[in-house]
């Protein structure tokens, strides 16, 4: 099965970032392309997005090299082998500083057609300057995109035609789509990208194995604009709500007539999240990460899960928490019957604790620093048997290219623990709701107005906050460090693996009960 | 608790190597004495031969209580060392080794731990050989106390030794001496 | 009605038995062993009638001096003598006098009033027949060799050169008095000081030759008893009431005899519980004799306890005799595997201690100290043991020595000590001598049982 999935906007940006994560603690599917479409090319959540694309599959391809690590193929960490171009955003409109009238030809018009431009589009409007993004204007966009999507040499098109293409050859294609509701990239990219995916579609007469999903984000999150900004063009939270209600109708009528998508998943988020940052676009728009971006990320997951038995009929799921003030970890679904989502998250993050303070400062340095562990069991059985060179007869975890991958784990486990720290408290910041799925406060410093650094990871953790492990997931299992120790000891090494790989896969088995 | 249960059986394995010899003593002993060279043995080396001589006191009068002393005094020694390395066994998965670097430190409990095995069998020894509970202790002589001592003590510290060399909690083996020299998959 | 008496009677006997197995603290039991005979002293009561008396005065030169008042001084020579024939009649049916020197005369008894004359002592004879200046001590002894039922009574001041201690004059001496001592006789020696005015002859020199010393005031002289201890302790008793009731320094006594063992201690049942110590009070002690006299302990006993049989020695010592040097044990140890009695089948088996136990003498008291050379602690307490302890006199005592030690002056310091103008004169050899009658004493010395001692003991684990 091939499968595809297209962030659209900052919010599409964002519910990716979850996807990763969710990826890398086996939620994925086997396969996975991954793609976003933001005009705002610069935009912070699409950046950060991105640099998490990239240490992913960096570091998926570190740890699933048959000659040197291998997590091996039963390993879920990191289990979903995923795809992107080399530039993995695709901006409608390219070139420097676009508007709408270059998009349009404008100035080519007849004039009819002008008059009619003038009727649908200010020219403040037409004049805006869209390299960062289409402001919360999805007329804009919409427009903008019509003008530009399908052009099959074009490198991001070019893969969804070849998904298109896989699936006229029999094999089963999965396509789907995020974006939020309401703004401007991702109110006028879903219908838009989708239709012309449909088109497409039927085009090339592919009747079967192509389904077609999609994510779409009611407003779940709001800002305060400073007085002095609120002339300018931007998305206006008062107007998410009658966007989303004009937008909900349009989408209700469509799907009425025209099956676009196999399955749609809907959610939203009462009450809004409140941001502290007013930012218009580019590389200081850079919001949270929220709870309800989670729910996009897996009902993508859910899509894509083999489980999943596509019908015939347009189906629509939509989700919400409980009705309580307190986010739990019981409102988090099930990818599918095999694939809980609650378990692998959370022993995700426990692996992250683990190997982030204590595993991952033995392993690094040189060997004369390491060797100290040598005798230990867990390093003699994981470890050192698996870095050592018989040539040199020597143990090489202490080699550059070993340090490599042990860094760049270690720094993912960093994004790991900042992503859910920001998410849990800028989820309910400012609100009345609460939500304690981790307990964070005895490892991470969390500061509201930060743009770029949120979340500060602690350097290193002393005896008493080691001990508050066991209370670091609040899913009710007392799981300890020593519970972890003990497990890395005794859990069976698949034959398989290699390297470090048997470390990280043995390690992230551990970390659950 | 399944991994408990492999370091008892793996203690067990261990305690079994040596414990083999102390159990067929035991038998023996509570068999009683017989033409054979243990009963020389004691007849010679172990009772105080010159003040039963003083006495005129045959070894034939001393041998039954003598042995049956010997056979209690192993028994005891043989369910001691098997509970304490079984409790060692055991116990060593609830030690507090939840980082890299920290089962080393335990290796002073270990130590401890050792030492008050090895003076419950001092005492054990001694309550047998020296207190008056048992009439026969007295035809123990100063010689065979040395030797009896001396043997039990190295006997079954070897075999508890062994015992809890197996039997420690792989996280925990960099606790016991030696014991981290094990293969790691052991 | 017959049943019920008989089974009432059978009730009776069982009740009777079980209760006698209860109450009895230790059952005897023991293995077997031979007590020697107890040799007691035979003090042969003879009638009056087969028991005379021997006086002999003697005539030398030398005691005329004490016949003769001394101003300033007490003369108990006198006094002495005076009463003596009464002393001897009271102890004897009849009585003899006689007086010697360098040889041996009776005395008939209308002369003894002439004994505390000046003339007793001077010779009508030519010099070669009135040799008054040797006193021939050995021939009254040879006498009383003759009838050992007799009691010889012989003054003298025993002033005795060298060469009369020696050689065949030494035998004549020792001979007769071997055979009364061997007889089971004995001898007493008083000692009195009295006043002397006179010469003393036959003081020896360098030279070789003897000269006299005329300047004493006082000087000894002597009253030696041969015969039953019971003959003398009478004289002795006749004497101290007649003149030495409050203690005298003038006066010293002691008593010659081959059997200082007065009498066993079992026949007499001298030994009692408190003779062993604090053990007698512990729980389970007992203290028999048995049938056999023999004294009999039954105790449980620790491991660490000291056992110790304190004796008096006046129990068993004739009074005033010169004691006893030197003790021997004779010990026997059993030991049995049955602690009970009714278990015991096999037989007692003895072990190879040589020595067990010893004796140490502090004052007036023997003590035995039990087990001093095999400790208790070496014992077993799986065992029940069985001790026998036999306590012999084996040899006689020197205490005379000492009595009459500051009398005494020997040959080579006699003229010495008469070139300083004593006073108080001393009697040549007088040590010498008595360490003569203590060697024959001793020579003739035969081993006595004081007591036999049995423990029937169990040792505890402690």
């Amino acid at each position: 099965m091939k499968n595809f999935i297209v962030g659209i906007g900052g919010t599409g940006a964002k519910c990716l970032e979850h996807l990763l994560h969710c990826c890398a603690s086996g939620l994925g599917p086997e396969k996975l392309w991954v793609g976003m479409v933001d005009q705002d090319e610069a935009n912070g959540n699409v950046s950060r997005t991105k640099v998490q694309l990239t240490k992913y599959m960096n570091l998926r391809r570190s740890l699933r090299d048959d000659a040197k690590h291998d997590l091996s193929k039963d390993s879920n960490l990191f289990k979903t082998e995923i795809t992107s171009n080399p530039d993995s955003v695709w901006l409608p409109l390219g070139g420097a500083d676009p508007t709408l009238e270059q998009v349009i030809f404008y100035n080519n018009l007849k004039t009819e057609v002008k008059n009619l431009m003038d009727c649908l589009y200010d020219p403040a409007e037409r004049k805006q300057n869209l390299s960062e993004g289409f402001r919360g204007k999805p007329n804009i966009g919409a427009a903008a995109m019509l003008a530009t999507t399908a052009d099959e040499k074009d490198v991001f098109w070019s893969q969804i035609y070849k998904a298109i293409d896989s699936a006229r050859g029999g094999e089963e294609v999965r396509v789907f789509i995020i974006s939020s509701i309401f703004g401007g990239t991702g109110a006028s990219g879903f219908a838009n990208i989708a239709r012309r995916i449909k088109t497409i579609q039927k085009e090339k007469n592919v009747t079967t194995n192509f389904h077609l999903g999609g994510a779409l984000m009611l407003p779940y999150f709001t800002y305060d604009v400073p007085e002095e900004r609120k002339e300018e063009l931007f998305a206006k939270p008062e107007e998410f709500l009658d966007q989303t209600k004009w937008a909900l109708e349009y989408y209700s009528k469509l799907f009425e007539h025209d099956k676009i998508f196999d399955q749609v998943y809907v959610t939203g988020w009462d009450p809004l999240s409140k941001l502290k940052n007013f930012n218009m676009g580019g590389n200081l728009q850079n919001n949270p990460p929220l709870f309800s971006e989670l729910y996009a990320s897996l009902g993508a997951l859910k899509f894509f899960a083999s489980e999943n038995k596509i019908s015939d009929n347009q189906e629509i799921f939509h989700i919400g928490k409980n009705d309580s003030n307190e986010i739990l970890w019981s409102d988090i679904p099930k990818v599918s019957n095999s694939l809980n989502s609650k378990e692998n998250i959370a022993k995700l993050i426990r692996f992250a604790f683990s190997y982030n303070w204590m595993y991952a400062p033995a392993l690094i340095g040189s060997w004369s620093k390491i060797k100290r562990y040598q005798n230990e069991n867990w390093f003699k059985r994981l470890v050192y048997k698996n870095t050592y060179n018989n040539e040199s007869k020597s143990c090489e975890v202490g080699h550059e290219n070993n340090q490599e991958v042990v860094l760049a784990m270690k720094e993912y486990c960093e994004d790991i623990l900042k992503w859910i720290s920001d998410m849990q408290h800028s989820t309910v910041l400012g609100t009345d709701q609460k939500m304690n799925l981790i307990l964070s406060s005895f490892f991470s410093e969390y500061k509201a107005k930060s743009t770029s650094n949120r979340v500060t990871i602690k350097e290193k953790l002393n005896a008493s906050e080691k001990n508050q492990f066991k209370e670091l997931v609040s899913d009710g299992k007392n799981l300890k460090l020593l519970n972890i120790m003990s497990n890395i000891c005794y859990k069976k090494i698949n034959k398989e693996q290699k390297g470090l790989g048997v470390f990280m896969d043995i390690l992230f088995r551990s970390c659950e009960e | 608790m399944i991994n408990i249960f492999r370091s008892c059986s793996y203690s067990l394995i261990g305690l079994g190597a040596l414990g083999w010899i102390g159990i067929l003593l035991t038998t023996v002993m509570f068999a009683g004495p017989g033409d054979s060279a243990l009963t020389d043995f004691f007849a010679e080396t172990i009772i105080i031969a010159e003040r039963l001589e003083t006495f005129d006191v045959d070894f034939t009068y001393v041998a039954d209580d003598l042995f049956s002393l010997m056979a209690q005094l192993n028994l005891s020694l043989l369910i001691i060392t098997i509970l304490m390395s079984l409790g060692w066994s055991a116990g060593s998965h609830y030690l507090n080794i939840d980082s890299p670097g920290k089962a080393k430190i335990y290796f002073i409990h270990w130590i401890i731990f050792t030492g008050i095995f090895i003076t419950i069998v001092l005492g054990i020894v001694i309550f047998f050989t020296q207190s008056s509970t048992f009439e026969s202790a007295q035809f123990i002589g100063g010689t065979g106390m040395t030797i009896i001592t001396g043997l039990s003590l190295i006997y079954y510290f070897l075999m508890y030794y062994v015992g809890v060399i197996l039997g420690t909690a792989r996280f925990a083996r960099s606790s016991v001496l030696f014991a981290n020299k094990l293969p790691g998959n052991l | 009605m017959l049943n019920n008496r008989f089974l009432g009677f059978i009730g009776v006997f069982l009740t009777i038995t079980l209760i006698s197995n209860f109450t009895v603290a230790k059952e005897k039991c023991s293995p077997e062993y031979s007590l020697p005979e107890a040799q007691i002293n035979s003090s042969q009561e003879n009638s009056d009638d087969a028991n005379p008396v021997f006086v002999y005065f003697d005539g030398s030169l030398s005691m005329k001096g004490f016949v003769v008042d001394q101003p300033g001084q007490k003369n108990l020579y006198v006094s002495i003598i005076d009463d003596l024939q009464q002393i001897a009649e009271n102890v004897g049916s009849k009585t003899y006098y006689h007086k010697f020197g360098s040889k041996v005369a009776p005395i008939k008894e209308n002369e003894i009033a002439m004994v505390i004359k000046e003339g007793f002592y001077t010779c009508a004879g030519n010099v070669q027949e009135c040799d008054n200046q040797h006193t021939a001590i050995d021939l009254p002894f040879k006498a009383a060799k003759a009838n050992l039922d007799a009691t010889y009574i012989i003054t003298t001041d025993l002033f005795l050169e060298n060469n009369q201690l020696v050689g065949s004059t030494l035998s004549a001496l020792t001979k007769p008095l071997k055979s009364v001592l061997k007889k089971g006789k004995s001898i007493g020696v008083f000692g009195i000081m009295s006043s002397f005015n006179g010469k003393i002859w036959g003081i020896p020199t360098s030279t070789g030759a003897t000269m006299p010393y005329r300047a004493a005031l006082t000087r000894p002289f002597y009253i030696i008893v041969i015969g039953d201890q019971k003959n003398i302790n009478q004289v002795r008793k006749n004497l101290e009431e007649q003149h030495f009731i409050d203690g005298d320094e003038a006066y010293k006594y002691a008593l010659i005899t081959s059997s200082p063992v007065s009498q066993n201690l079992n026949q007499a049942k001298i030994l009692k519980e408190s003779s062993i110590g604090a053990l007698s009070k512990k729980d389970g002690f007992k203290f028999e004799y048995l049938d056999n006299d023999l004294a009999l302990y039954q105790f449980m006993t620790t491991k660490k306890r000291k056992i110790e049989i304190k004796i008096k020695k006046s129990d068993f010592i004739v009074n005033g005799s010169s004691g006893v040097s030197s003790y021997r044990i004779e010990e026997t140890l059993w030991w049995n595997e049955e602690k009970k009695c009714r278990n015991i089948k096999e037989p007692w088996k003895k072990t190879n201690h040589e020595k067990i136990s010893s004796y140490k003498e502090k004052d007036e008291f023997l003590y035995l100290n039990a087990f001093k050379h095999a400790p208790l602690k070496t014992f077993f307490s799986k065992f029940r043991y069985f001790y026998l302890i036999n306590l012999y006199a084996d040899q006689t005592g020197k205490a005379s020595e000492t009595i009459f030690a500051d009398w005494s002056i020997r040959d080579s310091d006699a003229e010495d000590f008469t070139n300083q103008n004593p006073k108080v004169f001393k009697t040549l050899n007088l040590t010498k001598f008595i360490k003569i009658l203590n060697s024959v004493a001793n020579d003739t010395f035969e081993p006595r049982l004081i007591a036999s001692i049995a423990m029937d003991f169990e040792v505890g684990k402690k």
